[in-house]
C-alpha cells in the first residue's frame, strides 16, 4: 500500500507551550481509517493522552484544532474546522466547529491537525507558514478585540491573506462560554474552547499554506462533486429540501419554527412567540447587506449586517444567525432585533457564545422576577424581560466579568448555585451546557438528543434529530438506514430511541469528514458522503461503513465522558422542557414528556449502553473494535 | 467571442471558482495555483467580497520579451506557451490587477485562459456571480463592476 495521503495531508502539528517545543508526527492510518477526522482522530487523541479528572484550565488540558479528510475540497461545505478539548463549561467533552476558512488554510500549510497542550508563561501566539511553524510573543495584543487581532496578525505576518483563529477578551477573562473565532466573526462557539486556549496563554493561531490536497480519483471525484452541486440548486426536484431556505440564512427558519411549537420563548416557559417572522422580515429589509459563505460553501447562509442609525448603531459586521436572535429576543421577550444585532457584535468582538450568553441573561430575568437576586447586586441594570437596555448592557459585563456579569459569566450551571433558592431547578441545561434555542416538546426525538449529545445540551452536535419531525422530505433520506417512514408525529414518544440513534450517527459522519451539517439538507445525501469521501481518499467506503465509522466516534466521545463520571442521571433533562408550555398555542397536554425515563432505556437499548447505567456495554465496544477502551474502563 | 464578467453583489465568497479553477487546470485542490481570485471582507465599513477575474486586457502580452511565449488564442484568452516561457516575471510585474503569477510548481508565468472557451468557474458558481457573455451584454456589467469598485 502506497504511503501518499489523499485528502488527508497525513501530518499532526504538534506545540507544547510549557516548554516552547514545536514537532511533527505523521497520522496513523490506521487511526484515520477507524475514526476519520474531525471531532473522530481528535477524541483518540484525547482519550490516550488526557488524564480524567483534570481542570480543563489547568495546562494539563489539550486543545485540538482539527480538520476533516474533505475540508478544503470541493465537497459543498468543506471550510470548517473542529475544536475538540474537556471543556471549562461542563467538565466532559468539549467540541465546537468553526467556519470561515481557516480549517482549509491548515491544509494548505501542510497538516490535518494542530494540538496544543501546556501553557505558555507569557501570552503568546502560533504562527504556520507552509509547514512550518513558530511561537511569537503576543504581550502586545492582549486585551485586543477579535477584529482588531485579525488585522494586526494579518500585518504583522506581512500576508493578508493569512487565516486567523483568535480569541477575544471574554476568553482572556476566562468566561466559560467563550469562543474561538476565525474571520473575524465566525465562531467555534460553544463549550467554551476560548477560555481553554486563554488558560494556556495562547491568543492566536495565524496560518498561511499554498499547498494543494490531492484527490485519489479527480475524475470520479469531479463527477460525484457536479451531482452533488446539481442537487443543490435543482431543488425541488431533488433530494435537497433545505437549499433555498438557507440563502436566506438560518434567519429564514425563524417564522417556522415559531410557528412549529419550535422557538423557545420566555426563558422555555414556552415555545412559541409570535414575533419571529417579524424578526426576519426586519432584519432582512432594513440591515442585512448581503450574504457570506464559508469556504467552498454554496449555500451561503452567513449573513453580513449592520445598523446605521439609533441606540444601537452596529458597523458592518457578520450575523446576526438564528440561534443568536433567538437568544436575545425571544429567549428574553425582546421585540428589538436591533438590540439583538448589536449584542451579536459585542459578543462576536469579546469572542464569546452568543447561544450561552443570551441564555444566563434570560435566566438572570427569571431569577430576578422571583426575587433571587437583589438590586444591590445589579449597578444599576434593570433585568426585566424586554429590556434591552439590560440585555445590552449585561452582554458587556458579562464579557468584562463585571459584577453580576461575573457570575453569570461561569455559566447557567454555576451561576444557579450561587444564586440559589430554585435557581439550580429552574436552569436549563444538561450536563451544564446551556439549552439552544430549539423546544422539544413538538418533536420529542430532540429530548433524547439534548440528553445524551456528548456535548451536553446542543441541537446540533451530532445533529438536529428534531428535523426528522419539521423536514419530512429530508427524513425520507434516512428511511434506508432505518427510520420510519416520515411523517414522524412529533408527540410521540415512543420509537423516539432508534430515530435519535440514526440521527445522531447521521450527524456525526459530517463532523469527521469536516463538512458544516446544513449540507445534509442541501443535497449531500449519506450515499453522495461516503462517495465522495471514497474518491477523495481512495479506500473504498459504503454508506452503511461511514455510519460504523460515526457511531465509533460517537461511543469514543461517550466513553470520554464516563471516565469523567457520566452516568445515566446525567442524560435527563431539566423538568422544565417535560411540562406542557405555560402558555402559547402548544399549551396542551400531549406537549408534555411523561415518560422521558423510558425514551431513554429504548436510546440504551438500540445504543448497546447498559440501561442502568448508560455505560456503553463491553459487547458494543467489542464489535466497534474498541476493545482497548472497554479494557481502560473496566467494564 | 465571449467575455468573462462578474457581478459582484451576488458573490458570497465561497471560492468554489478558485477550487473548480485549479482543479479544472491540475486537477488537485490548490488555490495557490488557480487564475481567478476572491477577496474576501473586512469588517467596520469595508464591505468587499468579490471575485477578482483576469479581463484579458494583454498588458502582459506587451510586456513579454520572448516572442511567442505569450499569445493570444482564437477565444481571445491571453495565454502562456510554457516551453516558450522563461519564468522573467515581466507578465507579473505588468499586470495592474495581480492576476498572473508565476506558478509556485512550475514557476512558469500562469494566467486565465478562459479554459479554451468554456470557463469552470462560472459553470460552477453556486450564486450566479460570474458569467460568460457576448462583448456588448458584458461591456454593461463591467462598467457596474467598476462603479461598485470606489
Amino acid at each position: 500500500m502506497s504511503d501518499k495521503w489523499f485528502g488527508f495531508v497525513g501530518k499532526i502539528l504538534r506545540v507544547d507551550l510549557t516548554r516552547g517545543v514545536i514537532w511533527k508526527e505523521p497520522m496513523k492510518k490506521e487511526f484515520a481509517k477507524k475514526f476519520l477526522g474531525g471531532v473522530g482522530y481528535p477524541a483518540k487523541i484525547l482519550w490516550d493522552e488526557l488524564k480524567p479528572g483534570i481542570d480543563p484550565l489547568s495546562r494539563e488540558n489539550k486543545l485540538i484544532l482539527a480538520t476533516g479528510p474533505l475540508t478544503g475540497t470541493l465537497c459543498p461545505g468543506s471550510g470548517s474546522f473542529s475544536a475538540c478539548f474537556k471543556s471549562p463549561l461542563t467538565n466532559v467533552w468539549g467540541e465546537s466547529r468553526g467556519g470561515g476558512d481557516w480549517g482549509p488554510e491548515l491544509k494548505f500549510a501542510g497538516f490535518d491537525l494542530l494540538v496544543l497542550e501546556g501553557k505558555s508563561e507569557k501570552p503568546v501566539y502560533v504562527w504556520i507558514g507552509d509547514g512550518d511553524a513558530e511561537i511569537r510573543s503576543a504581550e502586545h495584543l492582549a486585551g485586543k478585540s477579535v477584529p482588531d487581532t485579525e488585522t494586526i496578525l494579518r500585518r504583522e505576518v506581512g500576508d493578508y491573506e493569512s487565516k486567523v483563529v483568535s480569541i477575544g477578551p471574554a476568553g482572556e477573562k476566562l468566561v466559560r462560554f467563550a469562543c474561538i473565532m476565525s474571520c473575524y466573526d465566525r465562531a467555534a462557539g460553544r463549550c467554551g474552547g476560548g477560555a481553554v486556549m486563554a488558560s494556556k496563554n495562547l491568543k492566536a493561531v495565524v496560518v498561511r499554506g499554498h499547498g494543494d490536497i490531492p484527490v485519489a480519483k479527480p475524475e470520479a471525484f469531479m463527477e460525484d462533486v457536479e451531482d452533488a452541486e446539481k442537487a443543490a440548486m435543482e431543488y425541488p426536484d431533488s433530494d435537497a429540501p433545505l437549499r433555498d431556505t438557507f440563502m436566506d440564512g438560518t434567519m429564514g427558519f425563524m417564522e417556522i419554527m415559531d410557528e412549529t411549537g419550535d422557538l423557545p420563548t420566555k426563558y422555555g416557559a414556552s415555545n412559541h412567540w409570535g414575533k419571529g417572522g417579524e424578526m426576519f422580515d426586519l432584519l432582512q429589509e432594513r440591515h442585512l447587506i448581503k450574504g457570506n459563505a464559508c469556504f467552498s460553501c454554496n449555500v451561503g447562509c452567513g449573513r453580513y449586517s449592520e445598523v446605521k442609525t439609533g441606540k444601537w448603531i452596529t458597523p458592518p459586521y457578520g450575523g446576526p444567525e438564528y440561534e443568536t436572535v433567538a437568544s436575545f429576543t425571544a429567549f428574553s421577550l425582546n421585540e428589538d432585533i436591533e438590540a439583538a444585532i448589536r449584542a451579536n457584535y459585542i459578543c462576536n468582538s469579546y469572542g464569546m457564545d452568543t447561544i450561552s450568553c443570551g441564555h444566563v441573561i434570560a435566566f438572570a430575568i427569571s431569577c430576578y422576577e422571583k426575587g433571587w437576586i437583589s438590586d444591590g447586586l445589579l449597578d444599576g441594570v434593570k433585568l426585566a424581560w424586554g429590556n434591552s437596555d439590560a440585555i445590552v448592557a449585561m452582554v458587556e459585563k458579562i464579557a468584562r466579568r463585571d459584577g453580576f456579569g461575573d457570575i453569570l459569566a461561569d455559566g447557567v450551571s454555576r451561576a444557579a448555585q450561587v444564586i440559589g433558592n430554585g435557581a439550580e431547578e429552574l436552569a436549563l441545561h444538561v450536563k451544564g451546557l446551556e439549552m439552544p434555542y430549539h423546544d422539544p416538546r413538538t418533536a420529542k426525538t430532540l429530548a433524547l438528543q439534548y440528553g445524551t449529545a456528548n456535548r451536553g445540551m446542543c441541537h446540533v452536535h451530532p445533529h438536529q434529530t428534531q428535523d426528522v419531525v419539521h423536514t419530512p422530505e429530508w427524513a425520507k433520506t434516512l428511511v434506508p438506514y432505518g427510520l420510519p417512514k416520515p411523517p414522524i408525529d412529533g408527540y410521540s414518544e415512543e420509537g423516539m430511541g432508534p430515530i435519535t440513534m440514526i440521527v445522531q450517527d447521521d450527524g456525526m459522519t459530517m463532523e469527521i469528514l469536516g463538512i458544516c451539517k446544513f449540507h445534509d439538507w442541501t443535497g449531500l445525501s449519506l450515499k453522495r458522503r461516503a462517495k465522495i469521501l471514497s474518491d477523495t481518499v481512495g479506500w473504498n467506503i459504503s454508506d452503511v461503513e461511514l455510519l460504523k465509522v460515526a457511531e465509533r466516534v460517537f461511543n469514543l466521545q461517550r466513553c470520554f465522558n464516563v471516565r469523567e463520571g457520566i452516568r445515566r442521571k446525567d442524560d435527563m433533562i431539566p423538568k422544565r422542557l417535560r411540562q406542557a408550555p405555560a402558555f402559547g398555542p402548544f399549551s396542551k397536554k400531549e406537549a408534555a414528556i411523561v415518560n422521558y425515563e423510558g425514551m431513554l432505556d429504548e436510546y440504551y437499548e438500540v445504543r448497546g449502553w447498559d440501561k442502568r447505567t448508560g455505560i456503553p456495554t463491553r459487547k458494543k465496544l467489542e464489535e466497534l473494535g474498541i476493545k482497548e477502551v472497554a479494557n481502560q474502563l473496566n467494564i | 467571442m465571449k467575455a468573462l464578467v462578474i457581478i459582484p453583489d451576488l458573490c458570497r465568497g465561497c471560492q468554489r471558482c478558485v477550487l473548480h479553477c485549479s482543479f479544472q487546470r491540475y486537477e488537485t485542490h490548490a488555490p495557490s495555483r488557480a487564475a481567478i481570485h476572491v477577496v474576501r471582507h473586512e469588517p467596520e465599513g469595508r464591505l468587499v467580497d468579490e471575485p477578482v477575474i483576469c479581463v484579458q486586457c494583454g498588458i502582459c502580452l506587451s510586456a513579454c520579451p520572448v516572442p511567442g511565449a505569450m499569445v493570444r488564442n482564437k477565444v481571445g484568452a491571453v495565454v502562456v506557451k510554457e516551453e516558450k516561457c522563461t519564468g522573467c516575471g515581466l507578465c507579473v510585474m505588468s499586470c495592474p490587477y495581480g492576476m498572473v503569477k508565476l506558478d509556485p510548481i512550475t514557476m512558469k508565468a500562469s494566467k486565465c485562459d478562459l479554459c479554451g472557451g468554456e470557463p469552470a468557474c462560472v459553470g460552477h458558481c453556486p450564486y450566479g456571480a460570474l458569467a460568460y457573455l457576448e462583448p456588448e451584454q458584458a461591456a454593461y456589467l463591467r462598467r457596474i463592476s467598476v462603479v461598485g469598485r470606489q
